[in-house]
């Protein structure tokens, strides 16, 4: 299709405000009377609360309140209700924030939270997710499960939720299969590192109405929370959010808002401000949770998968209402992007005595993918054919039947055509890799294939509103959030197309607040291009439909008879009668005076119609909304004195449908390429053996810089116009994340003959199996 | 004990009661306004504080408001005057430099300065400036280009 906005070049409407110190974000906003806040955090691991000693600390100078988690016992949740604000009972994690001190200034909240004296039982500590799976002593949170409880506790165990696959018989499938390949993997917890610390502001009105500012990707999300825990009805509750300075799904769950407005609480009148210390972001924050899975594969001689079974374990940290739905997105795609007719794949989300676990851009299909992308070369090496081979055999295409029993259809996009983008980039199979003694590096190319749906309840809903303004130009308010993935500026060109006018003419209100903006679930799951494009697409029908409703008086014709097109409305055939959309704004002045119609308001909404929860024994159903397939491929080059790598070249290949604004559509691929690359050759929270994080800063947890980065970055669009997305159009900003880990370990092992099966590969880790190997 | 400093930021004089302990950032954010200049770490580890003393880019965050009585600040809020954007944040904007836009202003600051010094900066000089800003969201590829870039419209 051709379009006139879409897909064409628009700069980003947030940049210059951006780019000028103008734009707000959370920390900027200064309120009259505002109070500091700072959380109490315990300093074990895992411990009963004996005794809380508060008095001195009440006698600082400047102290306005003590908050403590015994003050208000509640878990709240709306899957598993196991989250404290504060925790109250026992701690189970270091750094869990267990109350917080308000003051008149931060310093002196500081110097009075210093002065609090906690006393602790400790108890034994469980930081690894198998360990967690198969310990029935320590017991980190008893749940019983209850009729209305979403997740699936299993009692007497750690286990807080799990799902299951079930597709014909694996037992059957490995008797036929000529070989069978098991393997085990690893990944270490990281953290998001968004540069923006998280923050929240909250206020207690006298007529008990709650207003909190935060740094959430999530606002109408952080109301609900916020309605809930208080028992305030939801139009009592305002959230306000600015920019969001990076999220990566860290902000999408709610930890910080209640916190702090619990302790506002005891301040009404006073806005209470917290924002997180880079250190606090670390442990008081969410982590992607460790993760331990096995695969065991059964594959005909010619390359066919017959059977896979699957069995993994993500670390869940202390509370496990915002990590069970990342098991929930894992188990869908806990084969990849493959057509198996025997699989049994079981998930489990566990507790373990670290930080919650929450959303991490790509939502547990990194986990799944490490294992299975790193299977299938595995594979395809004990087999003697190439991987590409192997793949094409078994991959997902139209027709296909996929581990859910969704049939894969044309519009669901073209994964082959992805792998061949890559392979042909990276000139497969030609040298895909070498050791060079003389100079003493080895080369390697490998690559790896993914599949994503956007993880999300079967009902989260969009919503848009189109406003006219006298002077023809439009404005929109969304409630998805702008956290630099650049949807302000998509949805600022889906608009235009919408309505026929250029995206100039359009202003994507900035900044959201619960009272004023239309709803929204949340800004996850890379669904914010599809989900609020097709309510904007809607409330410009509502708009055009109003003009037309006033345009046929004005021309008496038919209603039909309307054109709406290009910013002008005229009857069909006679367009030098044409009035303009600024004629029309806000009711139009008839020649003898008198108006007809009115100010016009478009309003729309998005629902992803026909999903259904999977059948809790089968996990068949219904229940992924719409799939994006892509291929990553790296370049690389090892030092093998160091074990450094050099990533000589990162490439994408992803069907993400039509794309709505190239420039950040790839910037969003290669920064996403970036982060994984990062996050598979550097990052891990290292924990002591008492369960401290012991690199909770920059410099200890490093993310890449600008020296570690890929010399060269490839992007491929494939696009298959999506059936149910705005102009054919899907989502992107997680994909890029999804493949990388597995395509690098890929090119190590054809560039060493190393197997890695645990993330991250550090330098030392290649440098010591250089070592063992012998290779130079 | 708080103190009076007096500071000129971006051509205004100021004169302030500030904390001994109040670092140049928080006197900038907090008790001037400037908000412009972000706090991402607060110990000198992310670079999105990056302001000029006398013109050179320094984080904010590692200074005390007191140790730096009298001088004369730039922040990003100063870098277009008259309405009129410096060459670098055009060249973001010609790039597709900017995503969540938290780091933006340390990177500005900071390719900024690099042209007063060098006036045909390559790669490395790029990367050198940049070395201790970190960015999570772009992979650092859009903010070279711009870096680069940025030449058009330095020399004049
Ligand atoms: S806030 Fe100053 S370097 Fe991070
Ligand atoms: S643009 Fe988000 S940290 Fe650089």
């Amino acid at each position: 299709m051709e379009y006139k906005f879409i897909g064409k070049e628009f700069k980003r409407v947030d940049a210059l405000s951006k780019l000028t110190g103008r734009a707000r974000f959370l920390a900027d906003i200064i309120l009259p009377h505002m109070y500091y806040g700072i959380f109490l955090r315990a300093s074990i691991a895992h411990g009963e609360i004996l005794d809380i000693e508060t008095e001195d600390a009440k006698n600082v100078e400047g102290v306005k309140a003590i908050v403590l988690g015994r003050d208000f016992p509640h878990n709240y949740g709306h899957l598993i209700k196991d989250r404290p604000i504060f925790a109250f009972d026992k701690v189970r994690y270091y750094g869990e924030a267990i109350g917080g001190v308000i003051a008149k200034t931060e310093e002196a909240a500081r110097v009075a939270a210093d002065k609090v004296k906690v006393s602790y039982k400790p108890l034994p500590i469980i930081t690894h997710p198998k360990e967690s799976l198969n310990n029935k002593e320590v017991i980190i949170r008893e749940v019983s499960p209850t009729p209305d409880m979403v997740y699936r506790p299993v009692k007497g165990t750690n286990i807080f939720h799990y799902d299951v696959v079930k597709r014909g018989d694996v037992e059957k499938g490995f008797e036929e299969a000529d070989i069978i390949v098991e393997s085990e993997f690893n990944i270490a917890p990281i953290n998001h590192v968004q540069i923006e610390p998280h923050g929240a502001i909250a206020l207690w009105d006298e007529d008990g109405s709650l207003t909190v500012w935060s740094s959430t990707q999530a606002p109408f999300t952080v109301r609900y929370f916020l309605s809930d825990i208080f028992e305030l009805p939801l139009n009592k509750v305002r959230v306000i959010a600015y920019y969001v300075g990076g999220g990566f799904g860290g902000k999408s769950d709610v930890g910080i808002e209640p916190m702090v407005a619990l302790l506002a609480k005891s301040v009404p009148g006073h806005p209470v401000k917290v924002i997180l210390s880079r250190e606090e972001v670390f442990h008081g924050s969410f982590l992607r949770g460790n993760f331990w899975g096995r695969v065991k594969t059964g594959v005909k001689k010619d390359g066919k998968i017959v059977s896979e079974k699957v069995e993994f374990a993500m670390g869940g940290g202390g509370s496990g209402e915002f990590g069970g739905t990342v098991v929930d997105g894992a188990f869908k795609s806990a084969v990849g992007p493959y057509e198996i007719e025997n699989v049994h794949a079981v998930g489990y989300g566990v507790y373990t005595n670290l930080p919650p676990t929450g959303a991490f851009r790509g939502y547990g299909h990194p986990e799944t993918h490490w294992m299975i992308e790193r299977q299938r070369d595995i594979i395809a090496r004990k087999l003697g054919i190439d991987p590409v081979v192997l793949r094409k055999k078994n991959i997902l295409k139209p027709g296909s039947i996929n581990i859910i029993g969704q049939k894969i259809e044309e519009h669901n996009g073209n994964l082959e055509k992805c792998l061949d983008l890559v392979v042909e980039e990276l000139d497969w199979p030609n040298n895909i890799g070498h050791i060079d003694k003389k100079n003493k590096k080895a080369y390697g190319k490998g690559f790896a294939l993914l599949q994503k749906s956007p993880v999300m309840p079967t009902n989260a809903a969009s919503s848009a509103i189109l406003k006219l303004n006298d002077d023809g130009t439009v404005n929109l308010t969304v409630g998805t959030q702008e956290i630099g993935q650049g949807i302000d500026t998509a949805l600022t060109q889906i608009a235009a197309e919408a309505l026929g006018i250029s995206p100039e003419k359009i202003k994507l209100v900035p900044y959201r607040d619960t009272d004023l903006y239309p709803y929204e679930w949340q800004t996850v799951a890379s669904r914010g291009v599809w989900s609020v494009g097709n309510a904007i697409i809607m409330a410009a029908d509502e708009v055009k439909h109003k003009m037309r409703k006033v345009a046929k008086e004005i021309f008496s014709v038919d209603e039909e008879d309307i054109v709406v097109e290009d910013g002008l409305v005229f009857p069909q055939g006679e367009k030098e009668k044409a009035i303009t959309y600024k004629d029309l704004a806000i009711g139009y002045t008839l020649p003898e005076g008198s108006g007809i119609g009115g100010p016009i308001v478009g309003a729309g909404y998005f629902i992803p119609e026909g999903l259904v929860y999977p059948d809790p024994e089968t996990g068949q159903g219904n229940s992924a909304a719409e799939w994006t397939f892509g291929a990553q491929g790296v370049e690389i080059e090892v030092d093998l004195i160091t074990g450094k790598v050099k990533i000589l070249k990162a490439v994408t290949a992803i069907d993400a449908g039509t794309i709505i604004n190239p420039e950040n559509a790839r910037g969003q691929v290669v920064g996403a390429m970036a982060m994984a690359l990062s996050i598979a050759q550097r990052e891990a929270i290292v924990i002591s053996k008492e369960g401290k994080i012991r690199n909770d800063s920059l410099t200890d947890y490093k993310i890449s810089t600008i020296r570690d980065v890929p010399s060269e970055y490839k992007v491929f669009f494939v696009e298959t116009e999506e059936e149910t997305g705005p102009f054919g159009a899907r989502s992107l900003a997680e994909h890029g994340m999804v493949a990388m880990a597995p395509a690098l370990a890929n090119a190590l092992y054809n560039a060493l003959g190393v197997e890695f099966f645990k993330l991250p590969i550090t330098f030392e880790d290649i440098a010591l199996a250089i070592d063992e190997k012998k290779i130079v | 004990m708080k103190k009076i400093i007096k500071l000129r930021v971006n051509g205004e004089d100021y004169e302030i009661l500030v904390e001994p302990y109040w670092t140049l950032l928080k006197v900038l954010r907090d008790v001037l306004g400037f908000t412009g200049p972000k706090e991402g770490c607060g110990i000198g580890e992310c670079g999105a504080c990056t302001v000029y003393i006398d013109d050179k880019p320094v984080k904010s965050c590692l200074v005390l408001g007191v140790e730096v009585n009298g001088a004369n600040i730039t922040t990003i809020e100063g870098l277009s005057q008259n309405k009129k954007i410096s060459g670098i944040q055009k060249a973001f904007i010609d790039e597709g430099a900017v995503q969540c836009g938290f780091c933006t202003p340390g990177m500005v600051m900071a390719i900024n300065a690099l042209y007063t010094n060098v006036s045909d900066p390559g790669e490395d000089d790029i990367k050198e400036a940049l070395k201790g800003h970190l960015c999570r969201c772009t992979g650092y590829e859009t903010i070279v280009k711009a870096a680069k870039r940025a030449k058009e419209y330095y020399k004049r």
